[in-house]
């Protein structure tokens, strides 16, 4: 009976999801799901400074909170630099926005005008 | 690592034109450029060139200073020919009846052993055999 009842609640997200809300004390009208807030242990490397830095600096179990809070700062800039494109393709995107019927010795003659 | 030299005809035509041959040609440049594979050069008049186009271009004022906003952020160094290479280019100018500046951007390409990329065809006839030239 007791296993019937884990497996349907296996096999069901939406109480699960339910419970560990709960469980978490998160707040159930979130529309955030538990994979985004909730949290998971990660291993890293970071410089031997950076290490030295976090032991003198951050006090004792809260490391893991400055550390978060330093790449979620740095989260919104990566996304942004991801998005922008390269000069040159921006550059060459404005031939949708301003194509026009010259030809390539009218662009040539428009470049020379004025220097003859 | 290749390196390119552009004329003011070949930025121009990239936005003010569009060929499916052209096209392609400069999506495969921006990707090159992108990926480091490739370096782009020009001489120290090129912006002036591309200025006097878009002057007489059929582009109103608005539609010509936003051109020229992402033109500036090109990732193409201007060089400037010394006074004794600019004796050469005269000579090579003289000797392929051809204006200075378009020998100019050539001459920049043969000394940096890279490729001038133009869309001049008459240049191209008449430079041709100097090599280190392309025309699309």
């Amino acid at each position: 009976m007791t296993l019937a009842l884990i497996f349907s609640l296996l096999y069901n997200q939406n109480v699960i999801h339910t419970l560990i809300m709960k469980m978490s004390k998160i707040n159930a009208h979130s529309n955030v799901g538990v994979r985004e807030t909730g949290t998971v242990r990660i291993t890293v490397s970071v410089p031997y400074l950076v290490d030295i830095f976090l032991k003198k600096q951050i006090p004792k179990r809260q490391v893991s909170q400055f550390v978060s809070d330093a790449i979620s700062k740095e989260i919104p800039e990566f996304i942004a630099r991801k998005k922008k494109l390269h000069p040159l393709r921006e550059f060459f995107e404005l031939r949708k926005k301003y194509k026009s019927n010259m030809t390539v010795q009218e662009i040539i003659n428009a470049i020379h005008k004025g220097q003859k | 690592m290749k390196d390119y030299v552009i004329d003011a005809c070949v930025v121009l035509s990239m936005i003010l034109k569009e060929d499916k041959k052209a096209t392609a040609f400069c999506q495969n440049l921006i990707m090159e450029t992108e990926k480091n594979k490739a370096r782009l050069w020009s001489t120290f008049f090129f912006r002036h060139e591309v200025a006097n186009g878009l002057r007489y271009s059929n582009k109103d004022k608005r539609e010509v200073l936003e051109i020229w906003e992402k033109f500036m952020k090109l990732p193409i160094t201007c060089i400037e020919l010394e006074r004794n290479f600019l004796g050469s280019v005269a000579n090579l100018s003289r000797k392929l009846d051809i204006s200075i500046y378009d020998t100019s951007y050539h001459y920049l390409a043969l000394i940096l052993n890279g490729t001038f990329l133009t869309r001049d065809r008459e240049y191209y006839q008449k430079a041709k055999r100097l090599r280190n030239i392309q025309c699309f």
